[in-house]
């Protein structure tokens, strides 16, 4: 969609880019661990866990994230056994789905620890992912959190609107409504940004900013 | 819905993520046909709105609660192509933004709920709505039809990619992690389907225009289609044929069993095998893979021979004088 005269210049920040790469090779290092090799995932584990704490983040905040994350993925780990019986290696199966998936989590913190959005942004565009993906991307960053906005306007009035409690069937229908609301707002929002890019001279194009 | 890193193997996650990109990328290219100049603020916006909207929790038992996956919605508001990429994009974002899903498992995701859940949701409704009638209640019944098969699609390919991370693993049994996975999703399926045919029976008869209405077809549509039919052909071909069991099949297995024995007859085929296009040894992975090409590409020059004189020619306009 955008042509290479008009493009912003895809320049890479090597800081950024060492960060992206460093937290997929321990995610692909993380998912090619066994449980036999215990040894090494205790190391990544360590890593992942000092490199959290040179980036900052305090211990409860840590165990806080743990604390949503480690039930998801220790359900998942023990929905193994229902699969193939309790047999021998269950537990040790189990155990590895959970020791990958928490390195690859305690590595997706640190990344969004140390890599805000904008850059992240900078950095994929600069790694020649297509201008009007990059694009969408940001507006969607700008416009999710006016739409998590609208979306709590919409919950308090609800709650302002039946001040006690509903049946399901009632929630139900209140929650599509809701979300149909959400849809009819966000699209005419939608068509108010279009004709306001425009008005601009939006034409398709990804130009660089002054 | 989430698949977390760790579940899937790495070469399952890299080809999976691979069929994703390829299929993310026609879609970036096919939005310049159906939204030009809107793509940007239209998909981030309906991206900002499919996750917004999964914030909103539907009861389900005591202490929990289901919410909206929003492919097949996604694709009933701006098209199949933009609502693949919304749905990649909202991926994205709980990925690097809230940590949420796999890095390496952003390919199945993507596949799965994007992919699956907007190309596949809207091909299905698109085909119940013109069964049903181009009408509200056919919309709505299209939408419902897709969301579910959609989300049991996805159930199925994740069983499936799981049974082959899991390989080398003898206890594992597919048929019964299939049938848990058909019963919990058969469940979601419904939710889904109950909160995508809401939303747009509430969008159809208060604005029906705010959802996507296809572009009328131009010149012949059906070559783009035959385009995409190969090229899915041939990329399964390719993946695939590699991870074919080598036990044999029913006939084959039936006539072990029965100790039935074929005639001892000339054999006219051009190849020994699947395994030996390529002759040496040492190659039978590669000559499988060639001979799922060789075969895509042969079935599909037969069909394309025999289907010619079915091939009809366009009704001439009302009134025009006939031959």
């Amino acid at each position: 969609m955008a042509d290479p005269i008009s493009s912003p210049p895809r320049v890479l920040s090597a800081a950024a880019f060492l960060k992206l790469a460093a937290s997929l090779g321990i995610v692909l290092l993380g998912c090619s661990l066994s449980w036999d090799s215990w040894p090494a995932a205790g190391a990544l584990l360590a890593v992942t866990f000092a490199a959290l704490a040179f980036a900052g983040f305090t211990l409860k905040a840590l165990a806080r994230r743990l604390a949503l994350f480690l039930p998801v993925i220790t359900l998942v780990a023990i929905s193994i056994p229902l699969s193939q019986g309790f047999t021998a290696s269950w537990m040790q199966l189990a155990g590895t789905v959970i020791i990958r998936g928490a390195v690859s989590f305690l590595a997706g913190l640190w990344l969004i620890r140390v890599l805000p959005f904008d850059s992240l942004l900078s950095t994929l565009y600069a790694l020649r992912l297509p201008a009007v993906v990059v694009a969408s991307l940001a507006m969607m960053h700008r416009y999710l959190f006016v739409l998590w906005e609208e979306t709590s306007r919409l919950r308090i009035a609800r709650k302002a609107r039946c001040l006690g409690r509903q049946n399901r069937i009632a929630q139900w229908m209140a929650g599509i409504g809701m979300v149909g609301m959400l849809v009819i707002r966000s699209l005419d929002r939608g068509h108010r940004i279009h004709r306001a890019m425009l008005a601009r001279g939006w034409d398709g194009h990804i130009r660089p900013w002054p | 819905m989430h698949i977390p890193d760790g579940l899937l193997d790495t070469p399952v996650c890299l080809v999976t993520g691979g069929i994703s990109l390829a299929a993310v990328g026609y879609s970036v290219h096919r939005l310049k046909d159906s939204l030009a100049d809107r793509t940007v603020p239209m998909t981030g916006m309906v991206a900002a709105l499919v996750f917004a909207g999964q914030m909103i929790n539907f009861p389900v038992t005591a202490g929990t609660s289901g919410h909206l996956i929003g492919g097949v919605l996604a694709a009933r508001l701006l098209g199949p192509w933009a609502g693949c990429l919304a749905l990649t994009l909202v991926l994205f974002v709980q990925k690097f933004l809230f940590n949420d899903g796999g890095l390496l498992a952003l390919g199945p995701n993507v596949l799965h709920m994007a992919v699956i859940g907007s190309l596949g949701g809207y091909a299905i409704q698109s085909a119940v709505a013109r069964l049903a009638g181009d009408t509200i209640r056919g919309r709505v019944v299209g939408v419902v039809v897709a969301s579910w098969i959609t989300v049991m699609a996805a159930a199925v390919l994740c069983s499936i990619e799981f049974a082959i991370s899991q390989a080398t693993n003898p206890d594992f049994q597919l048929g019964r992690f299939l049938a848990l996975m058909m019963l919990f999703h058969s469940l979601i399926g419904i939710g889904e389907s109950l909160i995508s045919g809401g939303v747009i029976r509430f969008v159809a008869t208060r604005r029906p225009e705010l959802l996507y209405h296809p572009p009328a077809s131009s010149g012949r549509p059906w070559r783009r289609t035959l385009a995409a039919g190969l090229a899915t052909a041939v990329v399964v071909a390719l993946l695939l044929s590699p991870l074919a069991s080598s036990a044999p099949d029913g006939l084959e297995a039936a006539i072990q069993h029965s100790e039935l024995r074929a005639a001892e007859t000339p054999s006219l085929s051009l190849f020994g095998g699947y395994d030996q296009v390529l002759g040496n040894e040492g190659w039978e992975s590669w000559s499988v893979v060639l001979s799922g090409l060789i075969g895509t590409l042969v079935v599909f020059g037969i069909a394309l021979v025999l289907g010619r004189p079915l091939e009809t020619t366009p009704n001439p306009a009302p009134g025009a004088p006939r031959g």
